[in-house]
């Protein structure tokens, strides 16, 4: 990877880290471990105003892909980059504006199912369906441990299983709620960071 | 042979967020896209647009499927010749079989990449 200018950032000992992670190709794994650590995700808006600083744009967006990756290992997965790619200088937000939607849809979906198990007793067949319809949102966003909760309680709803449903169902929601809190993160932090660079190449 | 930019893509599908990605997949290879959310939607829009070049739309939707939208386009005089790709989450070969028996163009398993959207794009504009 190239880096711009001459000039070191301020806290030598980052840039030197992250230069060294790029240098050896091993960011990604390495960020993802780092980043279970506190102390190293206070560092994380400076990086990313190295990345913004250091890097060419066309750059800047592999390294958003890895740290939206690292943000939340486990939670998302590659369609969240696919997501990601169609956001461009004509739709600067859309990554944000359509997990808002999802935010916001999900939501709605979830409360479906909520009245369902608790007006529709044993109607397997109403709840598997609503269910399929939030498995379907969270694929399209990339929210892989969400949509493997809501695949558990359409094994549960094939097999008749109520309590089975209910304690899966509850695990759909925690785990609505923590992707919630982890993107809104994500993407203060982006926000904090600042646009992607707008200055010239170097000289090299 | 028509250029991406001049191709009308109605994309159908119940859910807001797969509505839009679609769209924006869609877009982002220069198809000019209207986007409903149902069969009796789209049913509406083809009879009032006859510029719809292509319909893509998911299968599982509540009162018509895409399965049903199939149909009703390969059984009208007017709409028969409008190519139609199905989405759907379930790698389902019954259904998949299904669909291309009934006519339709392609099948794609959710979440539809990028790739399948270019795929469709080169064939659109090949017609």
């Amino acid at each position: 990877m190239s880096i711009r200018g001459e000039e070191q950032s301020s806290d030598q000992s980052l840039n030197e880290s992250l230069l060294l992670l790029l240098q050896k190709d091993v960011g990604f794994a390495m960020w993802s471990n780092a980043l279970r650590e506190p102390c190293f995700c206070d560092s994380w808006i400076k990086l990313l105003s190295l990345v913004n600083a250091y890097m060419f744009p066309s750059e800047q967006s592999n390294m958003r892909k890895l740290s939206s990756r690292g943000c939340s290992v486990g939670y998302l997965d590659e369609q969240f980059c696919q997501v990601e790619d169609l956001q461009d200088e004509a739709s600067p937000n859309f990554t944000e504006e359509v997990v808002t939607l999802f935010f916001k849809d999900s939501a709605r979906l979830m409360s479906n199912i909520e009245q369902a198990l608790e007006k529709h007793p044993r109607d397997f067949s109403r709840w598997d369906a609503y269910m399929q319809q939030l498995k379907g949102s969270c694929s399209s966003i990339g929210a892989s441990r969400m949509k493997s909760e809501c695949m558990s309680f359409r094994d549960y709803c094939g097999q008749g299983n109520v309590e089975g449903c209910m304690r899966s169902f509850q695990k759909v929601k925690r785990e609505h709620a923590v992707l919630r809190q982890k993107l809104e993160a994500y993407f203060q932090l982006l926000r904090q960071a600042g646009p992607a660079g707008a200055a010239s190449r170097p000289v090299m | 042979m028509s250029m991406a930019s001049e191709l009308h893509v109605l994309a159908v599908d119940d859910s807001i967020v797969d509505r839009v990605v679609i769209s924006r997949l869609l877009r982002s290879c220069k198809f000019r896209v209207t986007t409903v959310d149902s069969g009796k939607r789209a049913l509406e829009v083809l009879s009032l647009d006859r510029s719809v070049h292509m319909i893509i739309t998911d299968y599982c939707m509540p009162e018509m499927t895409g399965y049903d939208l199939l149909k009703r386009v390969k059984e009208s005089a007017e709409l028969r010749d409008i190519p139609v790709v199905i989405m759907s989450s379930e790698n389902s070969p019954t259904r998949i079989r299904r669909c291309l028996d009934e006519g339709a163009e392609d099948f794609l398993i959710k979440p539809v990449r990028p790739s399948d959207v270019s795929r469709l794009c080169s064939r659109a504009i090949m017609r």
